[in-house]
């Protein structure tokens, strides 16, 4: 059976050799009419209605490729004239879609080039029409058998390349009966990925591309042209070609899914979005990569749950050697393909077998092709040792991670007395399976790579290199050619036949028949009524309005939400106070407001007129203005908004809605910034001087400015915000991080972010630096070697010897670096990026003693989008002073429990905050302490100790209870329950100010 | 990020329109959302797939059968309109009231209606995908017929 032709050792390699076997001649699998191992000795095959239109797609380029196809007949004409000399004229079915025009030297019957042919598309081809034509002999007898249904010219032939094909065979032979057999240079024209133009290709992914839009039920919004792209380069780098023709109908998701890996390609599905990605890692142009490999993830312990970790071996019978057999085709130009046989094994493994055979032979046309992917199947079987199932931790999942990506899992576990035990490979991602908890989990294949971080199957598959050899077709030479072997020549078709009415009388009849427009009302189209019962699950959605959106997820083509909105789920809806309008009045440069005189104006603007009427002078043009008003309330706040460019304003009486606590100091802290003459400017990094109390302004590396109106762009680098990292320091400008400690045998590469080993290179070890570990590079057997993790077994002696003992232990490992920046997004594009702006306030008195005491508060105000003027960045501190500043010699006022606290710390008194009176603690004898006249009386002898005095009396200073109301800025007596009466609001002045730092915080999200 | 939150969100997308959101975090709470206020309607997700482009309904969402989103479905799946999942990380700490400032995009989905299921005039099933349904995958895409190329011959 077998017959050795060839025989390649391919060159050895640290991974084994990779030799192409001898070829056996062996029958392709029937894969259509590619004129592969078929007969061209039959008859003309007439074209059967529900069958599949035929899809010839190739290319002829640098002696390989194309098709010959024997296209079936839709209708035909046969005469015979009275020598019974038989005319027959077939018109031919050649593809789908427009392919390039054959060529005269192209077109066979049987097996010789005789008659004429031509082509057209979307119409029938020749200037004849169907029908039979006998006359009789004159020699008497019985005329040829001519075909008596020989069909009608009834089509429309949209979209379809035809042919016309006519010959004369002399009586009495029967030749007119056979096939018509035409070679296809140029097959169906698509586009083209790479060139970007229409026309003829041998790429699979150009294939791929018109099969996916043409099924008319592909958005192409779920297909991504990127990868397409980036894969039909791969192809197109790597010699992958497809030359075949598809008449048997599948479903297209399978058949793509079936074909791509013969193109070491594979199909996926992420995010919903079908796409084609190399099976290999590749160079920027396509070109299969044996360089180092990078990866964009690392996992290790702390990333993942490592209960969730499942390591499956894969299963060693289907890791044993075997050979690998592909069959292709050789394609030439005058016949039909020869049925080849790709063999390939590692060096003299699987002699004998067993083999695995892939017919590549409809669509693969040369023999490098067959071969990478007999590689392909070799090096995974071989080097592929297993999967890992592991579920990342929803804190710790690393951002756009996608299906083929390549990731690097470094897992560990020490145990005290076995010591560490490890996985540390690389991994394609598989699947992303992503749980409705949100909880991601991945399965991941083994990415095998050698001590250079390079893949072993790519260089495996590199190395693999064919013959070269074509071999004859075995056809014996024949004499039945009539036209010129080499006429390149296309002849122009000189139809369409008169008799045929033209595409438009053969409609395909649509439905309805009639052309009635569709009925405005769309029922399908939800319209809920504004009463409608609302679900359970939304108590409280306004009535959704599906024609009208407004909105879109990007910041930037949003209207700016209201700040009152911000949240009215958590009470009931308020009104103003009835008995005014609210009449607003925007000139060009000034605004007056009036306002309810019982209503207090929060708001602080450049001039405020008298109670009840708001004048704003040179209000802003360009941005809304929002008022803020308060009612007396502590726990509320009015607001109303006056859109920009206003000149007369009827405001709604319900224009506000004021809510509850919590969120009353965030609506007054961000109103107040609207203000044109109370913003405060400052460029990066200037301090701000706000009164009553001071900040201090500081912008990070970036800058924040507006670049349309309602959108706040950030640009800039990020900063580490986290805490310092011992030995390590964040380089604000190159954005990577930068070790400042010291590491013996061991530099930095801070450029690439990794370590590099210049310490003494030990014997056994090397450091790989694209894996940032130490592999094993020596053996003390010729038959051992070290694999990624262990030792490997590559000798011929079964059972194997023992595996060679460690001779020298692994060298330490080099500091570890710390995690990613803040952020792994680089910095943004300001174009395509919109923030929103978060203050952060840290408010830290000053000039008190004993603050750990008096507390370091931490406020936040959210800035919706486009709620700041550009090139603006006010910041007005909110009108608040904690009372905790009030101190007096011993004396602290507790702000939280209202009461003033003494600092005595003797044994003898204890005061009582509660009720505001001192307790001795001692036996006092026959005294008694006076609380009101703070001494002790009716005692004899000496009277015990008094408690501490100071400014003359025992008692807090001013102990009425003011508290600061932070609305009106003012300090307010409350009903006093305490002992003194009276007093003065407490005075703070002298006390100190606050002083605190201003952050700014801008998270990205996509537009 | 100490602990870590997850809210889904679902868009349906008509072109560019965005016809309805819906979320399972803050529902029925008028939330601001990257400059957005909007009221949110309830669903509840399945699992996300990433994988073999063969393998098929990646994702589906069940949506309570009311009179909002039972007209919506009808008329996504009509329309072949989009319908866009994403689920968020985010610290849950400033979260209470609405989505936070810092929001981590970590997995998301974009498909057509492709079918829909009502249970117990409760809930509907929705998956989601590209409606290649066997009958409308078939490749080669045409196949011969009478109007495209008349009665064939009997050779």
């Amino acid at each position: 059976m077998s017959t050795p032709l060839i025989r390649l050792e391919l060159p050895l390699g640290e991974l084994g050799r990779l030799t192409a076997q001898p070829e056996t001649i062996a029958p392709a699998a029937n894969t259509g009419a590619v004129g592969s191992s078929g007969n061209l000795d039959v008859d003309q095959r007439p074209a059967v209605l529900g069958e599949p239109v035929p899809i010839v797609f190739c290319r002829l380029l640098d002696g390989a490729g194309g098709v010959l196809i024997g296209p079936p007949a839709t209708d035909g004409r046969f005469e015979s004239d009275s020598s019974g000399n038989v005319t027959a004229r077939y018109q031919l079915l050649l593809s789908e879609g427009r392919i390039g025009a054959p060529q005269a030297r192209d077109v066979f019957q049987q097996s010789c080039r005789v008659g004429t042919f031509t082509m057209a598309y979307g119409r029938r081809a020749g200037d004849w029409g169907p029908g039979r034509v006998v006359a009789a002999l004159s020699s008497g007898g019985e005329p040829p058998a001519l075909p008596v249904f020989v069909g009608t010219a009834g089509g429309n032939y949209q979209g379809l390349s035809m042919g016309s094909f006519t010959v004369t065979i002399p009586s009495p032979f029967d030749q007119w009966r056979r096939q018509v057999w035409v070679f296809v240079r140029n097959g169906m024209e698509v586009y083209r990925f790479i060139e970007g133009t229409v026309g003829s290709s041998d790429n699979f992914v150009d294939l791929v591309g018109w099969a996916l839009q043409r099924t008319g039920r592909m958005p192409p919004q779920l297909i991504s042209g990127a990868s397409l792209l980036t894969a039909a380069q791969f192809l197109d780098a790597n010699g992958l070609t497809f030359n075949g023709v598809i008449e048997e109908s599948s479903n297209l998701l399978d058949w793509i899914a079936r074909v791509a890996p013969h193109y070491l390609l594979r199909f996926i599905r992420s995010r919903g979005v079908y796409s084609l990605r190399p099976l290999l890692p590749t160079e920027a142009g396509g070109a299969i990569s044996t360089s180092a490999v990078t990866w964009s993830v690392v996992l290790r312990n702390v990333d993942v749950d490592v209960a969730s970790i499942r390591l499956t071996m894969i299963p060693r019978g289907d890791r044993m050697p075997v050979a690998v057999v592909a069959q292709w085709r050789q394609q030439p130009t005058d016949t039909e393909g020869i049925p080849r046989s790709a063999i390939l094994r590692y060096g003299s493994s699987a002699e004998a077998g067993p083999y695995i055979q892939f017919d590549l032979s409809g669509y693969c046309t040369r023999e490098l092709h067959a071969i990478r992917f007999c590689a392909y199947q070799l090096a995974a079987r071989r080097y592929i040792t297993h999967r890992l199932t592991v579920r990342v931790l929803p804190s710790r999942e690393p951002s756009g991670l996608e299906v083929g990506d390549l990731i690097r899992a470094d897992f560990e576990v020490t145990a005290p007395v076995t010591g560490t035990a490890r996985i540390d490979q690389l991994y394609t991602v598989e699947q992303m399976n992503r749980s409705p908890g949100g909880v991601l989990t991945l399965e991941l294949l083994h990415f095998p790579v050698d001590s250079q971080g390079r893949s072993v199957i790519a260089l495996d598959v590199t190395r693999a290199q064919g013959t070269g050899v074509l071999l004859p077709s075995g056809r014996a030479p024949v004499s039945c050619d009539a036209n010129d072997p080499d006429d390149p020549s296309v002849p122009t078709d000189p139809g369409p036949w008169p008799g045929w009415p033209g595409p438009d009388e053969y409609p395909i009849p649509t439905y309805p028949p009639d052309e009635t427009p569709p009925p405005d009302v769309d029922p399908f189209e939800p319209t809920p009524p504004p009463d409608i019962p609302i679900s359970p699950f939304n108590p409280d959605p306004p009535p959704q309005d599906p024609d009208s959106p407004t909105d879109d997820w990007g910041p930037g083509l949003n209207p700016v939400p209201a700040i009152d909105e911000i949240d009215p789920g958590i009470g009931p809806v308020e009104t103003p106070p009835e008995g005014e309008d609210y009449i607003a009045t925007l000139s060009v440069d000034q605004l007056a407001l009036t306002y309810p005189e019982n209503m207090t104006l929060i708001t602080e603007s450049n001039a405020v007129g008298v109670a009840g009427r708001l004048t704003v002078d040179n209000p802003p043009i360009d941005t809304d203005l929002t008022i803020v008003l308060s009612d007396g309330r502590t726990d509320r706040l009015w607001s109303l908004q006056i859109p920009a460019g206003e000149t007369s304003t009827q405001l709604p009486s319900d224009f506000t809605t004021g809510s509850d606590v919590p969120t009353a100091s965030v609506i007054r802290s961000v109103t107040v910034e609207q203000h044109n003459g109370g913003n405060y400017q400052a460029a990066e990094g200037d301090p701000v001087t706000i009164n009553p109390t001071t900040f201090t302004l500081e912008v990070y590396v970036g800058t924040i400015s507006v670049d349309a109106p309602g959108r706040w762009t950030y640009s800039g680098g990020w900063i580490w915000a986290g805490e310092d990292v011992p030995d390590w320091d964040w380089d604000d400008v190159t954005e990577q991080w930068a070790f400042t400690g010291t590491a013996t045998g061991w530099t930095w590469d801070q450029a690439n972010q990794r370590w590099t080993y210049s310490g003494t290179a030990p014997t056994d070890w090397e450091w790989v630096v694209a894996e940032q570990r130490w592999r094993r590079i020596t053996t003390t057997s010729t038959d051992w070697r070290w694999a990624s993790d262990g030792w490997v077994y590559t000798g011929a002696t079964t059972p194997p010897p023992a595996a060679p003992a460690d001779i020298e232990a692994k060298p330490a490992d080099p500091p570890e670096a710390p995690l990613p920046a803040p952020t792994i997004i680089a910095a943004p594009d300001p174009a395509s990026y919109a923030v929103t702006l978060r203050l952060r306030v840290d408010k830290v008195p000053i000039g008190i003693p004993g603050t750990d005491d008096l507390g370091v508060t931490l406020e936040d105000y959210y800035l919706s989008a486009g709620e700041l003027p550009a090139g603006v960045l006010p910041f007005t501190a909110p009108n608040a002073i904690p009372a905790v500043l009030m101190q007096f010699g011993s004396w602290r006022w507790i702000p939280a429990a209202q009461w003033w606290q003494h600092t005595y710390s003797g044994s003898e008194w204890r005061w009582m905050p509660d009720t505001a009176t001192w307790l001795y603690l001692l036996d006092p004898g026959d005294w008694t302490w006076s609380q009101n006249q703070a001494q002790w009386i009716g005692g004899t002898g000496a009277p015990p100790s008094a408690p501490p005095f100071e400014n003359g009396t025992p008692w807090p200073p001013d102990a009425e209870r003011w508290t600061w109301d932070a609305l009106t800025a003012q300090w307010v007596a409350p009903v006093s329950e305490v002992t003194t009466p009276g007093g003065t609001p407490p005075d703070v002045s002298g006390l100190g100010l606050l002083s605190g730092i201003v952050h700014y915080e801008v998270p990205y999200s996509l537009s | 990020m100490s602990d870590t939150a997850s809210a889904w969100l679902m868009r349906w997308l008509r072109g560019t329109a965005v016809l309805a959101r819906y979320q399972n975090h803050w529902p029925g709470r008028l939330i601001t959302w990257e400059g957005v206020s909007w009221a949110p309607l309830a669903f509840a997700p399945s699992a996300l797939v990433g994988g073999d482009a063969t393998v098929e309904a990646g994702a589906s969402v069940q949506l309570p059968f009311d009179a909002i989103s039972y007209p919506q479905v009808l008329a996504a799946q009509e329309r072949g309109d989009y319908w866009e999942l994403r689920q968020y990380a985010f610290d849950p700490t400033d979260a209470d009231l609405g989505p936070p400032v810092t929001m981590t995009l970590q997995g998301a989905y974009l498909g057509q209606v492709v079918d829909a299921e009502v249970s117990g005039l409760a809930m509907i099933d929705v998956g989601l995908g590209a409606p290649l349904a066997p009958a409308g995958a078939s490749f080669p895409p045409r196949t011969i017929t009478t109007p495209l190329i008349g009665v064939p011959p009997q050779v």
